[in-house]
């Protein structure tokens, strides 16, 4: 249930730290600053949330770390969607498993075969 | 899919009382929510700790998604006097992850619980099953336009709240401390009751998630890092969005600078001039996002001097980097950073780094993700830094004195590097205190660096034990040792209470070094 909701100058002057409060509606999130602006940290909003549940799993899951350096590459490698799914239920070395009830096995054939028919990424860096 | 040949039992739990006891969860629950076989259990034995994956594999993993669920399960457990294992996400990575503190214990898994039962946008709070998770709520804030923000953990996206709540996990932002936000818990009890603690049992209340101490003693905190009933809901307060947020960074030198900082900037947060959990991280934490050790050094054992000092030099990198940041209104926030830069400008040290310098380069970006409750899981370079999936956290608590984090330092250096481990810490700024958290990570693949790892770790615990420094938490391979370090009295108390609400010793035996 999500009730609704206050103004956001509202919501932030309830806040008991606050010791001098003129009204202000600027909000950080709202500056317009795109991927590459510079002198600016891109902060994701909900035009970047997936609809697709797999779609879901693969952007806010896999790709925070296998986009991102912290992970190897897993797009544009033709990767076996049987080798896929062996990774994410047992884990590999720093890489974590993740349980059924986690990812479940329709969304996980799924995401399989979104990675292993992924495109590479232009801004992919070797491994 | 085929049952494990040999089903591994609990300690004490014969096969037909284990067997018996999974025919009846099957019967309640359906046979698809009572996992048996190897390659379901696989994910829940996945474990970064130093002991055995033998020490720690579950007897079988059971899925529960409703109150009476659990209940039910209690009534089983109690009935077989077979323990069970709660996990609400079991993303607790170096702690212990989803496996079982004990061999055979049955992993209740809760994230099917999963439902996000209230926001309340003007009162700034949420009410939560331990199946949530930190991305759910945030994608639940996004897409129905609540301007509140999370406080997460680094593995924020696949952690929950509950999870790490009940585990007095921090975050970075200035509801950072996650216990001390946390109001209201319903809890199963192992006879099958529910309890609702603070104002939760008030008949038609609606204070649940207002007021945290309800009347008479207050429960909820015996019902975090401890095995004394199973939580299912849980309230917590969320941070309205500010109108301004300005994260910065500080890049200081020398490895001997972390007395000066904290002893410039502690004043700062008590003030609440920084209101933010920020944090001080080390070179080797703080490259770790962008770099595998390997782009700089191929040896084994500690990292040298020679090869951090390039690292500093190449990747922009300070052997001490502060991360805070300012919240409120434009006018706020600049008052407050004039006060900052003051403050760091009369210390004769370090560099500021703005949003404006730094843009969306690592690991800037992701810890200006972090301090706002983002999610990120940049912070996960740290597991790549040696590489072999091997990972324990070391967090002793220090006075935020900057000759306490000094002592702490060279002490926890010196005992890494004997293993040939790398000193990969930073330190989280509490209210009074520091969480000094060390990574203390290794080649899992390696059996003899795994022994090392696992000596150095229990030399941790003792060495700074004698010298009166404790962890706030630990991994489940090390919970007796810790245990120990608080007291007999601690103990004696901790285990009255375990007998008076577990007499079976059902839940998570074990627990915190809890037992019947």
């Amino acid at each position: 249930m999500t009730r609704i909701h206050a103004h956001p100058s509202l919501g932030w002057l309830a806040m008991g730290v606050i010791l001098v409060l003129p009204a202000c509606n600027r909000s950080p999130e709202s500056s317009g600053s795109k991927a590459n602006d510079k002198g600016k940290v891109t902060y994701l909003d909900k035009a970047s949330i997936p609809k697709d549940p797999a779609e879901m799993v693969l952007q806010q899951t896999c790709m925070s770390c296998h986009a991102t350096g912290v992970g190897p590459v897993i797009t544009g490698r033709n990767l076996p969607p049987e080798a896929v799914k062996s990774f994410v239920r047992n884990g590999n070395r720093a890489m974590p498993a993740f349980t059924e009830a986690m990812i479940d096995n329709d969304t996980l054939d799924r995401v399989a075969q979104l990675v292993a028919t992924s495109k590479a990424s232009p801004a992919q860096t070797t491994q | 899919m085929a049952d494990q040949t040999q089903p591994v039992l609990p300690k004490g739990v014969s096969a037909t009382q284990f067997e018996a006891a999974i025919g009846k969860m099957r019967a309640l629950l359906g046979a698809d929510k009572v996992l048996t076989s190897d390659e379901q259990l696989a994910p829940y034995s996945k474990i970064m700790m130093s002991t055995p994956d033998e020490e720690h594999r579950p007897g079988a993993a059971v899925l529960a998604t409703t109150v009476e669920e659990v209940q039910g399960i209690m009534k089983i457990c109690n009935e077989h006097k077979t323990p069970v294992w709660p996990i609400s996400t079991g993303r607790n990575f170096g702690y212990g992850s989803a496996a079982p503190g004990t061999r055979g214990q049955i992993v209740l898994d809760l994230k099917h619980m999963n439902k996000i039962l209230d926001i309340d946008p003007v009162l700034c709070t949420a009410l939560v099953e331990p199946g949530v998770t930190y991305q759910q709520l945030w994608n639940h804030l996004k897409q129905n336009d609540i301007p509140l923000w999370l406080s997460c953990p680094a593995p924020s996206a696949i952690a929950g709240p509950v999870g790490n709540t009940l585990d007095r996990g921090v975050g970075y932002t200035p509801y950072g401390e996650h216990f001390m936000m946390q109001c209201g818990m319903e809890v199963v009890l192992a006879n099958g009751e529910v309890l609702r603690t603070g104002m939760g049992g008030v008949e038609k209340s609606n204070t649940w998630q207002a007021f945290k101490w309800g009347y008479g003693p207050y429960l909820d905190g015996i019902f975090t890092q401890s095995n004394y009933g199973i939580v299912t809901k849980m309230g917590l307060w969320l941070m309205p969005e500010p109108p301004a947020y300005k994260p910065f960074s500080i890049r200081y030198e020398n490895d001997d600078d972390i007395g000066l900082i904290v002893e410039t900037l502690r004043p700062l947060r008590i003030a609440n001039i920084i209101p933010n959990a920020f944090v001080i991280a080390n070179v080797m934490w703080e490259a770790s996002a962008v770099i595998p050790r390997s782009k700089y050094y191929d040896g084994t054992g500690v990292t040298p001097a020679a090869v951090l000092e390039k690292i500093k030099q190449n990747e922009g990198v300070g052997a001490w980097n502060v991360y805070a940041a300012l919240y409120g209104t434009a006018e706020q926030v600049e008052v407050c950073w004039n006060i900052v830069k003051k403050a760091v400008e009369v210390s004769g040290k370090g560099r500021f780094i703005t949003e404006e310098e730094a843009g969306n380069t690592e690991p800037f970006k992701y810890r200006a993700q972090l301090m706002r409750g983002d999610m990120t899981l940049q912070e996960f370079g740290l597991y790549r830094w040696r590489g072999g999936g091997g990972s324990m956290w070391f967090a002793p608590v220090s006075q935020a004195k900057g000759s306490e984090t000094k002592a702490q330092m060279d002490l926890a250096q010196s005992i890494l590097n004997e293993y040939g481990l790398d000193y990969v810490a930073e330190f989280v700024v509490g209210m009074r205190d520091m969480h000094h958290i060390v990574d203390v990570l290794f080649d899992r693949t390696n059996p003899a660096e795994t022994q090392a790892a696992h000596e150095c770790f229990g030399k941790l615990l003792t060495e700074f034990g004698k010298r009166g420094y404790a962890v706030y938490r630990v991994n489940t391979g090390f919970m007796e040792e810790a245990a120990q370090l608080y007291g007999k009295v601690k103990r004696d108390v901790d285990q009255t209470l375990k007998r008076a609400l577990d007499p079976n010793g059902i839940i998570a035996p074990g627990k915190s070094g809890i037992f019947i």
